[in-house]
């Protein structure tokens, strides 16, 4: 007896330390995704939301969190039973036409993302003293040939370990001595104020977060590390955990800005504003450290998305796709990729363009077209002919279906306050 | 000649007294020949209550059934028409067979040396009355600066067929595999 127990309790050790390692073999994918989600658009735009409405729109962090855990987990899924990445998966299950149309919705998407990105890295350069007529050129060039000669892998790790610059928000946001219970409050009884701005801004707080591209890069990714079926469970932790991440840092830039900039009534027109909100931690640092942070994400961004995209619209197509073969094994790849960061840099360089706008309306793109990419996604995680036993559950499909549906509602209102002339 | 999805892909099906049956889903055919005739028509059926000679329990809504060309007694313009009166058509298993939509169209198309060139967008079909052989894989969009291995294929077809525009479609003599778990289609070393 006293055998047999020892046996169950050792096998019971073995499976729970198994189980460990498997968990931090596949942990990953979630939480890579939810650092790149805290973007230049992520960081611009919490700044402008808690900058312009203090602690108003907390109360969509928690709901924010749920769709991102839902959605992405959808897509890791989907990766992970069919071994294919969602380009190529939309392309076989909803033939040419529909593909080109979500692939042309996403490059739109990617785009204004990418030009988002480069907008961080020149707000950044800016506050380093650096000119964006130097400072992105030399980013643009060195962020394509870290990913095409080097290794886009260990680029990525480097970029994330430096993501830990986001908990100064969380420092900050604490020195700065909010009203915790009012936070707390708004975070739990939501607010809507039918203004143009207020719309806009909770359009562009779900966008920055749940992307198309954000879709398309968990499940390249977990394709990518090889993951099965057999590791759903491990991913949904990584999946969640990155979630929780991601809005965990948001609400903290929320609070902080709100703590700082908005309670004195300061405005926030450039990246010099949005810095202020460190101040409580870094005081006449604020600046450099806000600089850093926001172009170790900006950077981030401009290696992870022009690839990830060119990599999905060629799954799509069928075309070659792979940054170890020359160009002219792979030409459509490599002029999507290049044509991504030339043009998102270029753009940028415009004398006056407003860089702080740039980021904040790249966001809400992302949110006016999300829908598109979820629907396509809902479809497909809803065939058992693809996805067999692991189709969607009902509160999956009602929490994505939701997400769906506000943010069309969201969309249309946005539009139609613009044409009445409203706030 | 005509293509699968650009002229057959959800065309009407109806017995021969005009009854609607239900629209074309996919088409079956065996593998290993130069030009394959098609050997089964998959049709979508809106719902039925029997499967072949079996009456089922409850009807089901939805569902594609394999019916033997040899029931198709014309392919017109705009619809097929199976000889015989609905429901009563015989069914057959679309085990060992290939079917033109669900793995040829849409599925990657790589080289023998596993380069990808682009994906099916259609199969090219040649009508003889109401005998359909499949004879050519269609790629669109051969117009974009795709890979040097497509331009390859496409330049050495062109040659061989003494063509005075470039061709865009590989005769299906020249698949060497169909994997349908990989959902790839390899083509066999030029020559």
């Amino acid at each position: 007896m006293a055998k047999e127990k020892l046996t169950r309790v050792k096998k019971s050790i073995a499976s729970g330390r198994r189980s460990f390692l498997v968990l931090i073999a596949v942990l990953g994918p979630g939480l890579i995704t939810a650092s790149a989600d805290n973007d230049a658009g992520g960081i611009s735009t919490y700044s402008i939301v808690g900058a312009r409405f203090g602690y108003a729109l907390l109360w969509t962090l928690p709901l924010i969190l749920i769709s991102l855990g839902i959605t992405q987990e959808m897509g890791a899924r989907m990766g992970m039973v069919t071994g294919k990445g969602l380009g190529g998966l939309i392309r076989e299950r909803f033939g040419l036409r529909m593909t080109a149309f979500a692939m042309i919705t996403t490059l739109v998407a990617n785009f204004g993302t990418t030009m988002a990105e480069f907008a961080g890295i020149a707000a950044a350069m800016q506050l380093f003293g650096v000119s964006k007529y130097v400072g992105v050129p030399a980013c643009a060039l060195a962020v394509y040939l870290l990913v095409v000669k080097g290794s886009y892998r260990r680029v990525e790790r480097i970029f994330l370990v430096s993501s830990v610059v986001y908990l100064s928000y969380v420092i900050s946001g604490v020195l700065a001595r909010p009203d915790w219970s009012s936070a707390f409050r708004m975070m739990t009884v939501p607010t809507i104020r039918p203004t143009t701005a207020f719309v806009f801004a909770a359009v562009a707080t779900i966008g920055t977060t749940i992307t198309p591209w954000g879709q398309f890069f968990i499940q390249s990714y977990v394709v990518d590390k090889g993951l099965t079926k057999h590791d759903l469970a491990y991913e949904r932790i990584d999946v969640y955990f990155g979630a929780f991440v991601t809005q965990f840092i948001a609400f903290f830039i929320i609070v902080a800005c709100a703590a700082t900039i908005y309670a004195k009534g300061l405005p926030i027109n450039d990246a010099a504003d949005a810095a202020r909100a460190l101040a409580p931690l870094a005081g006449g640092f604020a600046s450099s450290l806000f600089a850093f942070g926001l172009l170790n994400a900006s950077l981030l961004g401009a290696a992870v998305l022009p690839l990830s995209t060119a990599y999905a619209t060629c799954e799509a197509f069928g075309w070659e796709a792979d940054v170890d073969v020359p160009p002219s094994e792979a030409p459509i790849f490599y002029a999507l990729y290049r044509a991504f960061i030339i043009l998102g840099a270029a753009l940028v360089l415009i004398p006056g363009v407003p860089l702080i706008t740039v980021m904040y309306v790249a966001a809400a793109v992302n949110g006016i077209l999300l829908p598109v990419i979820l629907v396509y996604t809902l479809v497909i995680t809803n065939d058992r002919g693809i996805m067999g036993d692991h189709v969607n559950g009902f509160v999956f499909n009602v929490v994505a279906w939701v997400t769906v549906v506000v943010m069309i509602v969201l969309t249309a209102v946005l539009l139609g306050f613009q044409f009445l002339g409203i706030g | 000649m005509i293509r699968f999805k650009e002229a057959l892909f959800h065309m009407p099906v109806t017995d021969e007294e005009g009854t609607p049956v239900g629209q074309v889903e996919d088409l079956a055919f065996a593998f290993g020949e130069a030009t394959p005739v098609v050997e089964a028509l998959a049709v979508e059926l809106p719902w039925t209550d029997r499967i072949g000679p079996f009456r089922l329990v409850r009807p089901v809504d939805d569902i594609a059934l394999l019916f033997p060309w040899s029931q198709v007694a014309a392919v017109e313009e705009s619809r097929i028409v199976l000889g015989g009166r609905h429901p009563g058509f015989d069914v057959v298993s679309a085990e060992g067979l290939l079917l033109v939509r669900q793995d040829v169209i849409d599925k990657q198309l790589v080289d023998d040396e596993g380069n990808r060139l682009q994906r099916v967008d259609d199969v090219i079909l040649d009508q003889d009355g109401r005998t359909l052989r499949v004879e050519e894989v269609y790629l669109g969009m051969t117009w974009l600066p795709t890979s040097v291995h497509l331009k390859e294929v496409l330049q050495r077809l062109t040659r061989k067929a003494r063509a005075s525009e470039e061709v865009d479609e590989i005769p299906w003599q020249l698949v060497d595999d169909v994997d349908r778990d990989a959902d790839v289609l390899t083509l066999k070393p030029l020559q």
